[in-house]
This record gives C-alpha cells, structure tokens and sequence, in this order.
C-alpha cells in the first residue's frame, strides 16, 4: 500500500482500524485474512500500529491520574516528612536505581527526587498553565503541603439542615441541593452518618424531570458552585481543588461511588445544559471506586480539578451507580446507599 | 523496602505511570482496563525491582506489561472469545511496532500531545476521548449523527492533524492556532 501520509487512510487501514475498535468479532474468515495481511504487509502493519499507539496514548493523557488504592495501601501512606536516616536509605536505593537507569536512558528520563515528576509536572504545569483558550483536562498532581478546607463553599455539606435536595436533576442554581430523587436522613439500616447527625440517602436513578421511558441506573445529586464568589479565598490564579465525597452502602453488588467535577464559564443557569458537554468545560475529573461490603465505615472518593482563571462556575456530582437495570425495570431503586461530608478543598500551593 | 525506598518508587510509579498506562491503552480499548492492568504491572514491578538487569529498566517495566497483558487476554477472551482473540492476535504482530513507538515516549512528545489536542476543535476532540470513562466509539458516532465507520476515519484525520500539529511545535515557527474543524 502507499505509504504516503495523507489525512485520507487507505481503505485497507480504515478497514482495518474499524476492525479494531469496533466492539465485534469480524467472521473468522475476515479475522483470518487481516491477521496474514498484517503479518505480510509491513507498510500497513507499521501505519496500524502508529494509529493504535496515538490512539492510546490521546486516550491516556487526557484521562485523569488514575487512583491506585492497592498501590497506595502497598507502599503505605502519603509523602511525609523523612528523617535523616530514611533519607540516607532513600539516596542508597536511588543510587541503585539511578545506576540501573542512568545507562539505559537521556538524561530526561531520569528520575528527580526533589519531589515532582518531570512528566507529570511538566504535563500538569501544562494542562493548568498554557490552555488560555481551550479545555483545561484534570491531569494535575497533588501539591505539597496541605490542603485549605475551603468554608461554605459546599451548601449543606454534611446535609445538616435536613433539607432534601430537590429532585431535578443536574441544579441550575447555586446554594442548594439538586439530583435524582433523595432524602436526607438519621442512622438509617444500622448505618451511622459520617459526619454529624444527617447523611442523604440516595433513592432512585431518577427524577422529576427524567422523561417517560428513559432508564437510567446513575442515582446522583449536584451542586454548582459560583467561582467568583471563592475567588478572595483560592486566588485569581490557577488553582487546583481537592473535591470530595463520603459514601456507605448496605449492599456491594454491581455499585460503584463516583465523584464528578468540572468547571465551566457562562451563566449557572445554563449548567444542566454544559453538563452534559464535557467537551466544553475548561476543566473535568472525575473518579469512582466499587463499594466494600463493609457497613461499618465510610469510603471516600475525590477527584483533583484544576480551577481555570477564566471559569465562572464548578459542577460537583456525587453519584451511586448500579446495578444495572434489566430490560423490564423502570428505573433503578437503591436499598440503602448513602452519602456524607461533600468537601472542596484548595491544594496548597508549592 | 522501607520508607524511603518505597517513597523513592513512589516516584517510579509516577515517573513511569504514563508509559505503561500509554503502552497498554494502544492495545485495549478502554482506559480503565489499561489503567486496571498499569496498577498491576507496578506492583509486580515493586515486588521483584531487585530483579530488575542494568540498562533495562524500561524494557523491563514493559515486559511486566506484556505478560500481563496476555495474562489479562488468557483470563478474558478464554480463547471462546473471538473479538478478544483477534485483539490479542493482532497484539502480538504489531507487538514490535508498538515498542518501538513506546521507546520514542518522552516528557517533550506527551506536552506537545496535550496541546495539540486542546487545538483540536470540539469535534475531533469528542472523538478522541473514545473509551475514556466507558465511552464506546460507537455511542460517540451515534451522538454525533455520524456512521461508525465515518467516525473512524474522523479520528484518523484527528491523528493526522494532531502529528502536523506536534510536528509544527518541534520546529520554530509563528504560534499554532486552533485547527480547522473538518467535519
């Protein structure tokens, strides 16, 4: 095939690349002949290769860092303070590492140990700094230090004033509750709130506004958050947030604890709309983790959301999800899933 | 290890994260299962670091990827599974293609990605989130009014664009502005 590069793909590599992303087996014959082909042609197996590469590596850099609780749990907790003799073990291991690496790759793959990785914080560096006028993706890191609570940024964080969201879906106003149907409630099924007196019990994958037919096994309650009026305590700059949720279940199967943010500019009013665009937030993160069948204590999930100069408002969702529905089932009712202490803190600075 | 060796491969974690997250994310389609799959390789790679030869490092790493890639197709497709076994078939012939692409990986390649992508418009840039966050190519295409096979070749030109685009940066020329909307 030619080799040329062109903004055209050859038929052949479309072929072949629609092959490869779509979610079906081709029929074995089909299978057969790409497989011989690939391995024959190497023009075309180089050109596959380059896309799926790409592909992956588009993918990667815009997913948010990916939490790695049994990595975490592994190596213990976060980056504390090191005494002087952990610091001499530390030089040695580097120095066995450094050894390992230091002929092997250019000096930019090395590693640093004043703290930030290069990639990474040349990538969050990036991500935070650059894109004065496009999307802002959440790959940052943590900051040193430690984090601001920021106060009355969430309204009704620990849901204390025993109002229940109302159950309009995504909010389109700021100071208040709003999501799929909810209440808020005491120690409930055996389970105490985190915090406080009062947690909310998230009821249905559905509200009020959901149209007829429309199945859905999301339970989920948001908040906007207007930025201007955090702009004193988190500064003009570029910051970046910690937002984070609490969250319990009387049941494991099939759930998951998702939190989601991003930040968008415009009118709060026009934030059910832009939520459903991420393509249009100037930043987004996102992150969930599958339930434990432990009633006992609460799991927190939190996402890291870089806060754009030029951003007029933040979405948080705290969302239950699972299990999926079945073709005859309307919407998905939850037994007892609940959520606690909704946070926005602001990651120091370096 | 103790403190400071593992806070020292904390830092290999995040060093190298994007690496073998990149590298696994070419040969599944979602982010998550690379991402799922990138913690194990870490692990192992924590256990067994003594084992690790001179000037191999990250021919290493990535060995631990690739084994556990096929462990990852062997527990999966458990060879009934025509769609998977494909993708591990083909998996193995690119496999030399694929590592040298991930050799050529570097902080320079990964800023230039990123701000490529950001110049892509709306578009483009929809369609190349596929398989972030569960997201199939084919919910994309349907929300964007597109046939699957149009979307595919969308995101070639995506790919096309975004190599101009990071090819224009290494060279020192007027600032790039967004590129153009071509569908």
């Amino acid at each position: 095939m030619n080799a040329d590069p062109s903004d055209t793909p050859h038929p052949d590599l479309a072929a072949l690349l629609a092959c490869w992303h779509r979610e079906e087996a081709p029929d074995p014959a089909a299978a057969a002949s790409w497989l011989e082909r690939l391995r024959s042609d190497e023009i075309l197996r180089r050109q596959f290769a380059a896309e799926i590469h790409l592909a992956g590596l588009t993918r990667t850099v815009q997913a948010g860092e990916p939490r790695w609780l049994r990595i975490e749990e592994r190596l213990g907790g976060g980056e504390a303070e090191t005494s002087a003799d952990e610091i001499s073990a530390l030089d040695a291991f580097e120095d066995r590492i450094m050894g390992r690496l230091d002929t092997a790759f250019p000096a930019k793959h090395r590693l640093h140990r004043s703290g930030k990785s290069s990639w990474l914080a040349a990538a969050a560096g990036l991500v935070i700094g650059l894109f004065g006028a496009s999307v802002v993706w959440a790959y940052v890191v943590p900051k040193s230090g430690m984090p601001k609570v920021l106060p009355q940024a969430v309204h009704d964080a620990g849901f204390e004033t025993g109002i229940p969201p109302i159950a309009r879906g995504i909010a389109d106003r700021t100071a208040l509750w709003s999501g799929d149907f909810s209440r808020v409630t005491g120690t409930e099924q055996g389970i105490v709130p985190g915090e406080g007196h009062n947690m909310l019990q998230i009821l249905r994958a559905d509200h009020e506004a959901t149209p007829p037919g429309e199945r859905s096994y999301v339970g989920e309650v948001s908040q906007v958050i207007d930025l201007h009026s955090l702009r004193s305590a988190i500064g003009g700059g570029n910051d970046v947030v910690e937002v984070s949720a609490r969250f319990n279940a009387i049941t494991a199967e099939s759930t998951e604890f998702v939190v989601k943010a991003g930040t968008f500019r415009g009118n709060v009013a026009d934030a059910p709309s832009l939520w459903t665009k991420p393509e249009e937030a100037r930043s987004w993160a996102t992150r969930s983790t599958a339930a434990d069948s432990d009633h006992g204590t609460w799991q927190e999930v939190s996402v890291l959301l870089a806060i754009p100069e030029d951003a007029d408002f933040l979405v948080l969702t705290c969302a239950v999800v699972g299990p999926v529905p079945t073709m005859d089932s309307v919407a998905v009712e939850y037994s007892g899933h609940f959520i606690d202490d909704v946070r926005l803190e602001l990651q120091p600075a370096n | 290890m103790n403190r400071g060796e593992t806070d020292q491969f904390r830092l290999i974690v995040r060093e190298y994260g994007l690496l073998v997250r990149g590298y696994l994310s070419a040969r599944l389609t979602h982010q998550d299962d690379a991402d799922d799959l990138a913690q194990e390789v870490f692990l192992i790679a924590y256990a067994k670091i003594d084992s690790c030869e001179p000037a191999s490092f990250v021919p290493w790493l990535l060995g631990i990827a690739r084994n556990q890639l096929r462990n990852h197709w062997r527990s999966r497709a458990r060879r009934e599974d025509a769609l998977l076994r494909f993708r591990e078939e083909i998996s193995e012939i690119v496999e030399p293609d694929l590592d040298a692409a991930a050799g050529q990986f570097s902080p320079a390649e990964i800023e230039r990605l990123l701000h490529c992508i950001a110049l892509l418009p709306d578009r483009l840039r929809r369609i190349v989130r596929a398989g972030l966050e569960g997201t199939r190519s084919e919910t994309i295409a349907q929300d964007l009014g597109m046939k699957p096979n149009a979307l595919y070749q969308a995101r070639f030109r995506a790919h096309a664009a975004l190599r101009q685009c990071m090819s224009r940066l290494l060279s020192p020329s007027p600032p790039i502005s967004p590129l153009p909307d071509e569908c």
